[in-house]
């Protein structure tokens, strides 16, 4: 059940009915049912592992608040991370080790007969466990109090706005809108909600499906019948279809859930205006960047220590950023291209002093470049096809029709919303729009409105973070 | 909610943000925005393009037929499919065909909607034939191999909005569509002219602002559909299946329904497979159906004299192709009118 389909604003719609009439308590129930179906329509074969990652974390939590021993309370924390990144790792990992495990081996000259379990990737589970193990941890370091309901705790685990693509949420926040009563909530929440919603849709189904087709066009062909233009075309559309598909599902998941009452955390501030690396990892997947700096970076000592440690955490943190995302050496590329790119920021970054406005727009667009190359590694369908693809980049333009079209076509979908998010980032706010007169929220609005009737995608695509 | 903010917490709303109340007159402008963009659709569609002004000239093209044949006693023919007889026949030369030859004048009409295949002409028929007096006596169907057979894809924006009428929408959720997905879209395409010609607006912004869209779409396309041939390749050899690259099996249902329909109307049907710069395969089984119902084939894939030089484009039938295959259909025709 896709966000961008009629089948979940018909289940949204007889959902909310029946939520505006239930008490608290009914509520979190009609959630958690609803959760659960919202899940099984994607596949209801894989309910039980959330059931167990919910039963574990929620027995463990309890025992680790119960407990005064230290040793106890290792112990079951070690339990609830092994089983949570054991399933993580069986599902999303195991066929990748084991290949590169055959591979290597063949490379050395054995004979590796190892089989191949065909295992699915359950929707969603990158998210859940990393939200799930956010709050058993943070109950471990005694930043929070474990809950006793299991109902209120299986719903923070299994929310169905941002279940299968986040924001991964953390308990500090989650919770206590979860156990407390939402009857007297402050006002805005339609508003708030509906701007959301538009917005989501908008980057969802107007930006990243109809860049998404030339992307997926682009990256498909061999490396022999493109021209570097192409090329470069192919790149750019993927860093606005991914960048509009996965802001546009967090939006629509806090708008949805606005309208329920409950706050999400923002995930995106305008990423491709940022002007360094550690300004765009406060801009881009904030709910995983926050994620990994605190249960990973700063466990590992963070900025303490030597020059050296500091550069092993960076590289480490962003390492497994790129595995979160799957299992492929790609991804670990992307990952090491972006903890390459901390380093030096970190090592070389004051040096450089540019003039102020014109500055600003250099390290801006300079950084975007650096970031769509980045995409070129996380998108290529292997390592080979990213190296020709960027080989041709730098050594073959030729403006040919296909990528004539490709970048009119970005210019057409991405040159409003980027002056939209450049007029956004000038007052450093996400909510200028919504406290502007409302004419020009109206018309804001009748453009999304417009866009989403008149330029659909050829083919509605899958939420690209699904599959992480 | 802890007091200070981490970049984790989610922000409650803001104190300026509007109440429900508030925000109505921005849904109520938004509202009365689509209105007039549906408006707007509605007024323009009957000119859009070649393919709307053809589709909106039906009934009065069937009303005249009829007229003419009441006044003057003759059959009425009409020549249906899409754009291969919508190129490919002069109506006028075919009338003056068999006044030279002898045979029996007929009145004749024209209703071919361009990029259309069986299921549209189910449901096409069904709409502007739904007069008791307006059934031709004989439906000649011009067609090639894939506009016949049950794997066509649906169109299913312009089958909804142009094709379709209301009473016969749950016939298609019935019959053709499996999920809610669809059948939402085919009550809104039915019902908006925004939604129904879509396609035609979008193409007629980007064509205007982007310069070479066609072919770039074109190459898009083409780079996409081989992709997705080459993923089910290697899905198929990952899951250790055969992938059967051949022809998928040809059934026939929606032709059967069209017979029927036609049947019922006692309309004699008359399918034409269409030539071809090549002659192609006309599939046995569709022949066998055709002939077991009733109906006809009047086979033009191999007409004498017809060369890959009459086709215009590789598909229709140019000038010189037009004249053979009017010439042709005179011919077919005196027979038939006797």
């Amino acid at each position: 059940m896709l966000f961008n389909s009629y089948a979940f604003w018909l289940f949204f719609i007889l959902l909310w009915v029946v939520y505006r009439f239930l008490p608290h308590r009914g509520q979190n129930v009609l959630l958690l049912v609803a959760s659960y179906f919202f899940y099984s329509c994607w596949d209801w074969h894989f309910l039980p592992l959330i059931l167990t990652t919910t039963l574990v974390n929620y027995f463990t939590a309890l025992g680790i608040e119960n407990s005064e021993s230290k040793s106890r309370h290792k112990w079951l924390m070690m339990l609830s991370a092994t089983v949570s990144l054991g399933m993580l790792a069986f599902f999303k990992y195991f066929g990748f080790f084991t290949e590169s495990a055959a591979e290597m081996l063949t490379w050395l000259g054995f004979h590796a007969d190892i089989q191949m379990l065909n295992i699915i990737l359950p929707v969603g589970i990158s998210f859940y466990t990393f939200q799930t193990m956010s709050y058993t941890i943070d109950v471990y370091r005694g930043e929070t109090k474990a809950t006793r309901s299991f109902i209120d705790f299986a719903l923070y685990v299994a929310y169905f706005p941002q279940l299968v693509a986040g924001p991964i949420e953390r308990s500090s926040s989650l919770m206590p809108q979860i156990t407390k009563s939402r009857k007297t909530r402050p006002k805005g929440d339609f508003s708030e909600g509906l701007y959301l919603v538009m917005l989501g849709l908008f980057l969802k189904v107007v930006v990243g499906d109809n860049l998404g087709f030339i992307a997926d066009g682009i990256f498909a062909v061999s490396t022999d019948e493109l021209t570097g233009t192409e090329a470069l075309v192919g790149v750019y559309c993927f860093a606005f279809q991914i960048y509009g598909d996965f802001a546009g599902y967090s939006s629509i998941a806090r708008g949805v859930s606005k309208w329920l009452g409950i706050d999400l955390m923002t995930n995106f501030r305008m990423p491709y205006l940022a002007r360094n690396p550690s300004d765009f990892w406060q801009r881009w997947h904030i709910s995983l960047s926050s994620w990994l700096r605190d249960y990973l970076y700063i466990p590992l000592g963070g900025n303490r220590g030597s020059k050296v440690v500091v550069y092993r955490n960076l590289m480490l943190t962003m390492l497994l950023g790129g595995l979160w995302h799957g299992a492929g050496w790609t991804f670990l590329i992307w990952g090491g291209l972006h903890g390459l790119i901390l380093c030096i920021y970190r090592a070389l970054g004051h040096q450089v002093k540019l003039p102020a406005l014109w500055g600003r727009i250099l390290a801006t667009v300079f950084f975007f470049h650096l970031v769509c190359l980045t995409w070129l590694f996380f998108r290529a369908e292997s390592l080979t096809q990213a190296w020709e693809m960027l080989a041709l980049i730098f050594t073959q333009q030729e403006m040919t029709p296909l990528a004539n079209y490709g970048l009119r076509m970005v210019a057409f979908f991405c040159a409003p919303l980027m002056a939209y998010e450049i007029w956004l980032d000038k007052a450093h706010s996400l909510r200028r729009l919504e406290t502007v007169r409302w004419g020009w929220r109206a018309a804001a609005y009748c453009y999304f409105v417009f866009m989403l009737i008149v330029f659909p995608p050829p083919v509605f695509g899958q939420f690209i973070y699904f599959q992480f | 909610m802890a007091k200070k903010h981490h970049d984790y917490d989610a922000l409650p709303n803001d104190k300026r943000a509007a109440s429900w109340l508030q925000e109505m007159p921005v849904v109520m402008v938004v509202l009365a925005f689509v209105l007039s963009l549906e408006l707007i659709a509605r007024i323009i569609a009957p000119i859009l393009d070649f393919d709307r002004k053809n589709i909106y000239a039906f009934p009065e093209t069937i009303a005249q037929l009829e007229k003419d044949a009441e006044a003057s006693g003759k059959q009425k023919v009409v020549f249906f499919g899409n754009s291969l007889m919508l190129h490919g026949l002069d109506q006028a030369l075919v009338k003056e065909e068999l006044e030279n030859i002898g045979a029996p004048e007929m009145e004749s009409a024209k209703v071919t909607p361009v990029g259309t295949a069986m299921l549209d002409w189910v449901y096409l028929y069904r709409r502007y034939f739904s007069d008791e007096n307006s059934h031709p006596d004989i439906l000649v169907v011009g067609f090639v191999r894939h506009h016949i057979h049950d794997q066509e894809a649906i169109k299913l924006r312009r089958l909804a909005r142009h094709f379709v009428t209301k009473k016969d929408l749950p016939l298609l959720w019935e019959e053709d569509l499996e999920d809610f997905h669809n059948i939402t879209q085919s009550v809104l395409c039915n019902v908006s002219a925004l939604e129904g010609d879509q396609p035609e607006h979008q193409l007629g912004v980007l064509q205007t602002l982007i310069a070479d869209y066609k072919k770039g779409l074109n190459r898009n396309n083409n780079l996409v559909s081989a992709w997705k041939q080459r993923l089910a390749q290697e899905t198929a050899i990952r899951d250790g299946k055969v992938l059967d690259t051949g022809e998928p099996e040809e059934t026939y249902q929606r032709m059967l329904r069209f017979i029927a329909e036609c049947r019922e109307h006692k309309v004699k049907v008359y399918f034409v497979p269409m030539p071809q710069p090549e002659v192609w395969d006309f599939n046995p089984e569709a022949q066998r159906i055709i002939e077991a119902e009733g109906m006809s084939v009047l086979d033009a894939r191999d007409i004498d004299g017809m060369t890959p030089e009459d086709f215009s484009d590789g598909y229709h039938l140019g000038e010189t192709g037009n004249k053979k295959f009017s010439k042709w259909m005179a011919a077919q025709l005196s027979e038939i009118l006797k």
